[in-house]
């Protein structure tokens, strides 16, 4: 008896091992995005399980050709979430669609299983209250990349991909987003590329840095608004190749590319050497068709970039941390909780920000006007 | 000058001396469809607009006729008016002019030959164009299977100014509250069996879809990719393989839908807005394509 119930429970445990994977992406309701004037906004969204935020965009998804993935979800937030794969074709109940497929309430988890059968960009994307949900920044980009590094069978190689999502967002419904109703009334007032706008771009970690002869692919989607249009110099050399996850029947020289809302294009950039210029993206609405915005992506001879470290995220150590985080710059500090809320404003004499007896939790730290960085108080 | 309506019993009246006259005509005519443009009240949930569609019959339905024509050939149509008011007629086919349709007449429109696709044919005056008098013209497409979204967005207010002859000011901010798919939101689209795309594992099927609307729109297919097989605003992109399709506002277009897998499957405007009714989530601009065993 003791062997059937040993072997009983070797079996349960096997099947559990095999169904519930740990988590790997978690959404979340009270994670925080500052502006480039340092104003905080309340942001929902997807983070990875492993780092315990959220971001906006969500963590970048990348899977190898023809890949079997199974992408376990939690959502500990307080309400229903899905993942919508946008252009993946997944069958019906992996459409991420809560009327025709499932949602994962507060405290589920689910997998989401599919097959990642097309080499391309592909985006995510909540599918609960979609006008509401998304607008909050619940949505990413997902790549699926070939191993030898081509575009799809046959097609052109390149060294790097660049990811560029475009989103926007409205100020009012981030700060109320109960009291955005009606929803027809969205009007966007933040113009981003990957979650960041105006001098965020000219910072060296979102620079789009290149060595000469180098070719990137610009791995370009949507989850605006408004109709994004990007303008390429002719010294990028751009080439487009691919839009939605597809070949196209034949590539054609950019010079400037509409990009609608769920649109997804790769264009293919070999820049001259010792260039140092921007794609500039227009935002433009799409109810009355006015330009709001241009947002403006900056691409760069490696050789021209200077004191990177300087304007890189502020970083501490150890991080995560209990007791002490230390910082290399001590001067005019400002620290918020996940909530936005102010928690600690001065300098540190020592270079030591003390947390012992701060709650657990992601805060973001800021020096003078530089960067935003983010640390953990831990158990 | 502020149009008075005309009371129900005379445009009654003259629909049906209109409609005499027409057969008339008509039996004189080889193979020409007529079309009544029509004025009526509609409604949106608890909304009420004011509408002009291009009818079938002198009858309202709400919704704009879809016409199928042969590909490259010349043909004709006529056009009666049943209005109180003057209306201009367009298409977005090449090498069409625009025509008068006086108020109380009728009028034989010359169309011109067209290469395979899917094409707008509209009022191309305010009051029409805003009371959303604008069908569609498919050319070409013989057995196969075929369906139609005739995309556009509403902003009541404006729909009953127009009506009441008052003149829209096309700068103040446009606010649309209804965005439909053949003249139907959701879930109502689901009824429609143009819209809603009921097919059977391995049909290939095609489906038209112009924009007559004030705003941009882009679908994006669920569980589908779909080849570009015509296009006025994207010529270059025939042959491409989407799942999100711009449709600028006036343009039209023609995709080619594969039912590779089984299943519903939304499709919907992009633009998130859209996918409302008066605001509330989910409506608007909506459909599904279900796929059967």
């Amino acid at each position: 008896m003791k062997h059937i119930i040993a072997i009983f429970l070797c079996c349960v445990s096997w099947s559990l091992a095999a169904q519930q994977q740990p988590p790997q992406l978690f959404s979340g309701m009270d994670g925080i995005h500052f502006l480039p004037d340092g104003t905080a906004l309340t942001i929902w969204g997807y983070g990875w399980v492993a780092e315990g935020f959220i971001s906006l965009p969500g963590p970048l998804l990348e899977y190898t050709l023809d890949e079997e993935v199974a992408l376990n979800f939690t959502n500990p937030s307080p309400e229903s979430h899905t993942i919508h794969l946008h252009g993946l074709d997944v069958d019906q109940v992996n459409d991420g669609v809560p009327t025709t497929s499932f949602y994962i309430p507060m405290g589920g988890s689910m997998v989401y299983e599919f097959t990642a059968d097309y080499p391309g960009t592909f985006l995510y994307h909540c599918h609960v209250t979609t006008t509401l949900h998304l607008t909050m920044g619940m949505y990413g980009m997902i790549l699926v990349n070939r191993p030898d590094m081509t575009l799809f069978e046959g097609g052109p190689g390149y060294d790097a991909n660049v990811p560029l999502l475009f989103s926007d967002l409205e100020i009012a419904t981030n700060l109320d987003p109960v009291g955005s109703f009606p929803f027809h009334d969205i009007r966007p007032d933040v113009f981003m590329v990957n979650g960041h706008s105006d001098d965020q771009l000219e910072q060296a970690v979102n620079i789009v840095s290149y060595e000469p002869g180098q070719t990137l692919a610009l791995r370009l989607g949507s989850m605006a608004y408004s109709r994004v249009l990007c303008s390429f110099p002719p010294e990028l050399n751009a080439v487009c190749h691919m839009s939605d996850g597809r070949p196209l029947p034949e590539t054609f020289e950019v010079e400037e590319l509409d990009i609608f809302p769920g649109e997804r294009f790769t264009v293919l950039i070999t820049p001259d050497a010792g260039w140092d210029g921007t794609i500039d993206c227009a935002f433009w609405n799409m109810i009355d068709h006015q330009e709001e915005d241009v947002q403006s992506i900056r691409v760069r001879d490696a050789a021209l970039s200077v004191d990177e470290f300087a304007s890189r995220a502020m970083k501490g150590y150890p991080n995560p941390t209990r007791d002490v985080i230390t910082y290399p710059s001590a001067r005019d500090i400002v620290v918020w909780d996940a909530w936005g809320r102010e928690v600690f404003r001065g300098d540190l004499p020592d270079g030591q920000l003390r947390v012992s007896d701060w709650p657990v939790g992601v805060y973001m730290v800021r020096s003078g006007d530089g960067p935003v960085g983010r640390f953990e108080v831990a158990d | 000058m502020k149009l008075r309506p005309i009371p129900s019993y005379l445009a009654s009246m003259m629909r049906i001396l209109l409609f005499a006259g027409l057969l008339f005509y008509s039996s004189a005519a080889v193979a020409q469809d007529s079309l009544w443009v029509v004025t009526e009240a509609w409604f949106q949930g608890e909304d009420s607009l004011m509408g002009t569609r291009f009818e079938l019959t002198p009858e309202w339905t709400g919704h704009n006729a879809v016409i199928d024509r042969a590909e490259d050939q010349i043909s004709s149509i006529v056009l009666i008016n049943t209005d109180t008011v003057d209306h201009v007629f367009s298409t977005n086919a090449p090498e069409t002019e625009d025509t008068i349709l006086e108020a109380g007449t009728s009028t034989n429109v010359a169309l011109p030959a067209m290469p395979q696709g899917s094409f707008r044919y509209f009022l191309s005056d305010e009051r029409g164009k805003v009371l959303g008098g604008s069908g569609m013209i498919r050319t070409g497409w013989t057995d196969e299977t075929l369906f139609y979204w005739n995309l556009s967005d509403w902003d009541p207010i404006r729909t009953l100014d127009a009506a009441a002859g008052i003149p829209i000011d096309f700068d103040a901010p446009y606010v649309p509250r209804f965005f439909t798919v053949n003249e139907e939101s959701y879930p109502s689209t689901a009824d429609d069996p143009n819209a809603l795309v009921a097919v059977s594992l391995g049909d290939t099927s095609f489906i038209a879809i112009a924009n007559h609307g004030f705003m941009d729109h882009v679908l994006h297919f669920h569980g589908f990719h779909v080849i570009m097989v015509s296009s006025t605003g994207y010529p270059e992109r025939v042959g491409w393989n989407k799942d999100t399709v711009p449709i600028r506002r006036g343009e039209s277009l023609t995709v080619r839908l594969i039912a590779y897998q089984e299943g519903m499957y939304p499709v919907h405007n992009h633009n998130l807005i859209a996918v409302t009714n008066a605001g509330f989530y989910p409506g608007g601009m909506i459909t599904t394509i279900h796929v059967m065993p």
